[in-house]
């Protein structure tokens, strides 16, 4: 038998309550309109990719914050997306390739913008962000 | 040939091969589409020969035109009582010395002119301006077909049963087209079809049997069509069997493009391109790194494996594509 | 390959080159097997997160990765009924020549019409790039070759409804 405890695989500790995680999203969410109705969704890219709930168990929360982030990735307009991943850095790189990976499981009228996305950021981070992706167990 | 032969083959050629071969005894049995049994054989004396057909609907057929219409054509032919198992029978006499050629393909068409009459029965009401009732055949132990005058008009409509769903499928595929094809057709028949749910025209009419695998066809034969009145039965009544041959052929042919596929082009060169290189690390020798065998189809030489050996200089060559591609070929 | 099929097959063709990364491993359970750790799910430690991506409602593949092996699951586009029926029989006839094709999984994964298995003796034997080629040119062709069918089972169908109208000139 493995040496480890199998409970613990799935749990990282660390990170925020989930009522501390509920204001974020609500902060994130706002953050994330005003962008959109500006039509600037590139501003809010940084701020929605920041501290993701990877530490919560609470699907809804993970849930909640994810409708958010990918309602933002599929605002942009493709020609801005280049210039968009070109300003992150390697963290938010990964959380962002957590999303669209979460967007291209899930959303299917939009796919063409979400591999647009794809291409950007493995282009920028690598296929380390792919790796990431499929091996980190702190999900989004 | 695209077009079904009204005529049965074999039937034809029994016939003749009894008559050109004098006095031979036979006694064949074999089929045709829509559930038909023929036998051909010959009596104890070999004083006749017995042309013997079973057919679900011969009942419904000689009631409605079919026992005049077989006494015109085979006279003297036709046995009072059929053979034992059968549902009639035609008696030629041994010494027939006419035509043999014109006999084999009269009674050939021993099903085709049976399977007319209600059609011919009814072309010829319209022409005399009469009408009559709804006439049904049960043809098939699922399917039945239905005739009914209406106006100048002959309804011909058909209840086609399906056992297998994706044949219920392509036959839709097929049903459209007729309803398409006619668009760009003049004096063609109207064509209808349905699934499910039998026509307007058989309102009232009971028996009909109504299902998913269950396809109404209808043909609405115009006063043009009733002037060749044999050549539009002819083609109506090998209506289904043409719709269901056309079906099995789309499969065969699906399935030899598939293998076609497999065997000759892409995915085949696929699975070959999967299995044409491996590299066998085990076993090195002396001075090499490792090896890589490559099957003699790839560089089109009937010799056994061709092993390359590739020293520690070569080695990080070997992982670049053109150094490859130059092996391969 | 049709234009708008691109990025969906170079997204597949990205998430696999990254996905197959194993190496072998024995069961940790069993002494001396050495089993696919994808498909009998022994540890959570042994499995990674598996990835969906979806061009359409219908067509998507599924990425499961794991320490020694990699399941690939293909939805094959279905606009229509008889997508369906051409897509059921193509696989039914790749399925059954499954020997031939040493990485077809024989069952696909439920939901899905096709799945490959790929393990770390397949890695040991083969080229990575060409197995991933091998996939991508896979999904290229049973796209085309279910148009081709349709296209061809179409003309089929108005020769023959054509012929057999005009014949009652």
């Amino acid at each position: 038998m493995s040496n480890y405890d199998e409970e613990q695989v799935e749990t990282v500790v660390g990170g925020k309550s989930d009522a501390e995680y509920k204001n974020d999203i609500a902060a994130r969410e706002r953050e994330v309109t005003k962008a959109l109705n500006g039509g600037r969704p590139q501003d809010a890219l940084p701020f929605a990719l920041s501290d993701p709930p990877v530490y919560t168990k609470t699907a809804a929360i993970k849930d909640a914050n994810a409708d958010i982030v990918i309602k933002l990735l599929i605002g942009f307009k493709e020609k801005d997306i280049d210039a968009a991943v070109d300003s992150l850095d390697s963290d938010q790189l990964d959380v962002l390739m957590k999303y669209i990976y979460r967007a291209l499981g899930t959303t299917t009228e939009t796919s063409s913008l979400l591999f647009k996305w794809h291409e950007s950021t493995l282009k920028k981070g690598g296929l380390g962000a792919i790796m990431r992706v499929i091996s980190e167990k702190k999900t989004v | 040939m695209i077009l079904l032969e009204t005529g049965n083959r074999i039937l034809y050629e029994e016939v003749l091969s009894f008559f050109e071969n004098q006095a031979k005894k036979v006694d064949t049995v074999f089929a045709d589409f829509d559930g038909c049994k023929f036998n051909v054989k010959t009596n104890e004396d070999k004083s006749k020969l017995l042309v013997s057909i079973s057919f679900k609907a011969t009942a419904d057929l000689l009631k409605h035109g079919g026992s005049n219409l077989i006494k015109t054509i085979y006279g003297a032919m036709v046995q009072g009582s059929a053979e034992p198992g059968y549902d009639m029978t035609l008696a030629v006499p041994a010494t027939f010395n006419g035509n043999k050629t014109e006999l084999a393909t009269s009674i050939s068409l021993f099903k085709r002119n049976l399977v007319s009459a209600p059609f011919l029965m009814a072309f010829s009401a319209i022409e005399a301006k009469k009408t009559i009732d709804i006439i049904s055949v049960d043809y098939r132990s699922e399917e039945t077909f239905y005739i009914k005058t209406q106006g100048d008009n002959v309804i011909v409509v058909f209840d086609i049963h399906f056992k297998d769903a994706d044949d219920i499928i392509l036959s839709k595929i097929f049903l459209q087209s007729f309803v398409d094809a006619r668009k760009t057709l003049n004096n063609t028949p109207a064509i209808t079809f349905s699934q499910k749910d039998p026509p307007l025209e058989l309102k009232g009419v009971r028996g009909v049997r109504t299902g998913a695998a269950h396809g109404f066809v209808s043909f609405v034969l115009f006063p043009a069509h009733l002037k060749k009145p044999q050549e539009t039965a002819d083609l109506i009544q090998t209506f289904r069997d043409y719709l269901h041959y056309h079906i099995k052929c789309a499969k065969g042919y699906m399935h030899t493009s598939m293998r076609n596929r497999l065997m000759l082009s892409n995915v085949l060169s696929l699975v070959n391109s999967l299995n044409r290189i491996k590299i066998f690390s085990h076993t090195p020798p002396n001075q090499s790194c490792f090896s890589i065998a490559i099957p003699p189809k790839t560089i089109q030489k009937k010799s056994n494996l061709l092993l390359v050996h590739i020293n520690n200089k070569q080695k990080n060559k070997i992982i670049s594509q053109p150094l490859l591609n130059s092996l391969i070929g | 390959m049709s234009l708008a099929q691109v990025p969906y097959l170079t997204c597949i063709k990205n998430t696999l080159n990254a996905a197959l990364c194993v190496q072998n491993f024995g069961s940790q359970i069993v002494e001396r097997h050495n089993k696919p750790e994808v498909e009998i799910k022994t540890s959570k430690e042994l499995v990674l997160t598996p990835v969906t991506i979806c061009r359409t409602k219908s067509e998507k593949v599924l990425i499961e990765t794991s320490i020694n092996s990699v399941r690939l699951s293909v939805c094959i586009k279905k606009s229509d009924e008889v997508d369906i029926i051409l897509a059921k029989k193509f696989v039914r006839f790749l399925v059954q020549r499954a020997e031939r094709f040493v990485i077809l999984r024989r069952k696909p994964v439920e939901g899905y019409d096709i799945s490959f298995l790929i393990t770390n003796f397949h890695t040991d034997n083969m080229f990575k790039h060409k197995l991933i080629d091998f996939i991508i040119q896979f999904l290229e062709d049973i796209d085309k070759e279910i148009s081709d069918l349709k296209l061809t089972l179409n003309a089929r169908g108005r020769i023959v409804a054509t012929e057999y109208l005009q014949a009652f000139k």
